[in-house]
């Protein structure tokens, strides 16, 4: 197979193709948008998004789903602000928000994999759980980290790298780690077929465990470069998160039916909803019709994903 | 009975294969296990009484508990369409109810002004903008093949997006007076919205078990080949089964303007996941075409009659949402594990 067609039937290359148009648009209706200012602004938003959409993909395509990234990161960031509140440093604080992270992962984890609950009602209920205890820890929106470290997180590496991008680098690692080891293969079989890769001798379970405890850490993750982003605690803050990365993995081209998938389609598709809510702000609505276009735009890109999806489907069989 | 003696005793039949199916000569016995299904949230609900009047004495004052009662009609209407399309079968679920019933609280506010004059007008707007968020809801789903919970997950985020951008920010009207003694004018003592509730039981009931749609619905949730292959449009009992639920929920949310008495944004989002909740409570299978409203209904009884309680107890918002949370995980933990892989 030639490379071009190699390219063409990468499961990514579809949103690929979408962040190339919208950089287009941002290019003719966004203010200084080539620029590394632009750059550093756009990553301050838009990293936790992208974390968080490579810990949907994860469990994506092991065929679960994690509704609670959300209620995750919420918690997480209410308890590193509150653990630096009760005056300890920023990185005792890190360390906590991240066994928070996986401590909840792996609750998940333990009731998907070994008790064998759909996830789709797991996770609805961890979420409620995690969101619970956030709401408790900090009923209402306030505290606040360090300015050094806020300051950081908006400066540069040698005035070109985003600092951010530290933290996607890292999230990237904890897939690659997944995707280019025996553990990531089991990964691929068990979203195809559960039962045939059990037959094959993979403990499945281990690997299901495994996928909520990645997710809820890359969570933790997300929520620490969220937290850098607010410099505050918000016991809601991670509320639309959840609805954000499932959509990013859908545009990305991963199969919500398992199996099927690269996280990098889901970070492009992360980067794809991140310009998409920056044209819609460039254009300049209303603040009050913001949340319906970012809402109708996730919504259509979900459309469009299925769609695409329908018409290779036809390709294939035909 | 015979039947199942001569299976047992077929000598090639009944051999190592078939397991001996356990006679059920009584017929008291046989009643009860039909009615099994309810037995959980009797209990609960007892139990719940129980608890709430030791922790909080009076809680079990009959004024109390028809109070709560009434206010579980509202749940129950949530749950409506949640059982529906939990019923339709194929991972079917409605996440975006909680959306759909503050959007219908607050444009019901606005669109009715506050006056009873305006509620005609109020109520076919909803019901128009409930079909079209079902219709693309069900659409979605069955045309386009996305999943029920990524589709409505997103629809939920247009229709909240949709409710800020109408009321711009600043909910205006309010509720009608009609629709507030709806919630506390009484007939023999008992209010008015608890006699809806009631009515929409045996409504819903009637709709599922006697007419076609009723039928299909079932069918379509046990099997969606079998049932295509008998002739039965599968796509077109779905898409209605979404329409049925955004009607509903968004009627739901007005009836709740009434009962709240004003309306905010995002007023109904914790009827989310105590609407499934309420359903897998109520014994309603999530792999589809097996359950009952009754079950939902007497689910969104244990519900409300817990929050009540951790509400009676003082308990802030935050652990009343961490223990919903628990609950909904002891409960599928309990009742929908799937089978073991090992055979």
């Amino acid at each position: 197979m030639s490379n071009s067609k190699k390219l063409l039937l990468w499961n990514s290359f579809p949103s690929l193709c979408l962040v190339i148009v919208l950089i287009l648009l941002n290019s003719f209706f966004t203010n200084n948008f080539i620029s590394t200012s632009f750059a550093s602004s756009f990553f301050t938003s838009y990293t936790p998004l992208i974390i968080v959409a490579i810990a949907q993909s994860i469990v994506i395509i092991g065929k679960g789903i994690d509704l609670s990234v959300g209620g995750i990161i919420s918690l997480v960031n209410v308890v590193i602000v509150s653990v630096v509140g009760m005056g300890f440093s920023l990185p005792i604080a890190f360390i906590v928000g991240i066994l928070t992270g996986i401590i909840m992962g792996a609750l998940n984890g333990i009731v998907i994999g070994y008790f064998r609950v759909t996830p789709l009602l797991a996770t609805l209920a961890t979420s409620s759980i995690a969101g619970g205890i956030a709401l408790w820890i900090m009923p209402y929106p306030g505290g606040q980290v360090g300015m050094d470290y806020i300051l950081w997180y908006q400066d540069m590496i040698f005035g070109i790298l985003p600092n951010p991008i530290i933290f996607i680098i890292i999230s990237i690692l904890i897939w690659l780690v997944w995707k280019f080891t025996p553990v990531g293969l089991s990964l691929y079989a068990m979203g195809r077929d559960i039962n045939k890769t059990y037959a094959s001798g993979v403990a499945v379970n281990k690997i299901q465990f495994l996928t909520y405890v990645s997710s809820g850490l890359l969570s933790s993750i997300a929520a620490i470069a969220l937290t850098a982003n607010t410099g505050a605690g918000d016991p809601l803050i991670g509320s639309t998160y959840t609805l954000y990365a499932v959509a990013a993995t859908v545009v990305g081209g991963i199969s919500l039916y398992g199996g099927i998938g690269d996280a990098f389609g889901a970070i492009f598709g992360a980067i794809f909803l991140g310009l998409a809510f920056t044209l819609v702000f460039s254009l300049h609505f209303p603040s009050f019709y913001q949340d319906l276009a970012s809402g109708v735009i996730v919504l259509l890109g979900i459309i469009g994903a299925a769609i695409m999806k329908l018409r290779s489907n036809k390709v294939i069989t035909s | 009975m015979k039947i199942d003696e001569i299976d047992v005793k077929d000598p090639i039949k009944g051999s190592n294969k078939q397991k001996p199916i356990e006679k059920t000569n009584s017929k008291t016995f046989g009643k009860l296990n039909r009615y099994k299904q309810y037995f959980p949230s009797l209990f609960s609900i007892i139990l719940l009484i129980a608890l709430g009047q030791i922790l909080s004495p009076g809680f079990a004052h009959i004024g109390n508990i028809f109070n709560i009662l009434t206010i579980s009609t509202i749940l129950a209407m949530a749950a409506i369409g949640q059982t529906l399309i939990i019923l339709s079968g194929k991972e079917g679920i409605d996440l975006s109810i909680g959306a759909v019933m503050s959007m219908g609280a607050l444009l019901g506010a606005q669109y009715s002004g506050g006056n009873n004059s305006g509620i005609f007008y109020a109520v076919i707007m909803l019901i128009g903008l409930g079909l079209i968020i079902g219709l693309i809801n069900g659409l979605g789903i069955q045309l386009l093949d996305i999943p029920p919970l990524v589709m409505t997950l997103g629809m939920a985020s247009v229709v909240n997006g949709f409710a800020l951008a109408a009321t711009k920010g600043m909910p205006v009207g309010g509720a009608p007076e009609f629709l507030i003694q709806i919630g506390s004018e009484r007939l023999w003592n008992v209010r008015w919205l608890l006699i809806i509730g009631i009515l929409l039981i045996i409504i819903i009931e009637l709709v599922l078990r006697k007419t076609s749609y009723g039928k299909r619905l079932y069918l379509v949730g046990s099997n969606r080949n079998a049932s295509m292959l008998a002739g039965i449009k599968v796509n077109k009992t779905v898409i209605l089964t979404y329409i049925i639920a955004g009607i509903v929920g968004s009627l739901a949310g007005f009836i709740l303007l009434g009962y709240a008495g004003t309306a905010q944004l995002e007023i109904a989002n914790d009827y989310q996941l105590l609407s499934i909740a309420a359903v897998v409570i109520g014994g309603t299978a999530l792999t589809g075409g097996k359950g009952n409203y009754i079950g939902s209904a007497l689910g969104a009884v244990v519900l409300t009659l817990l929050t009540s309680v951790l509400t009676a107890v003082g308990m802030p918002a935050g652990v009343r949402e961490m223990i919903q949370g628990i609950i909904l995980l002891l409960i599928v933990l309990i009742y929908s594990r799937a089978p073991k892989l090992r055979l």
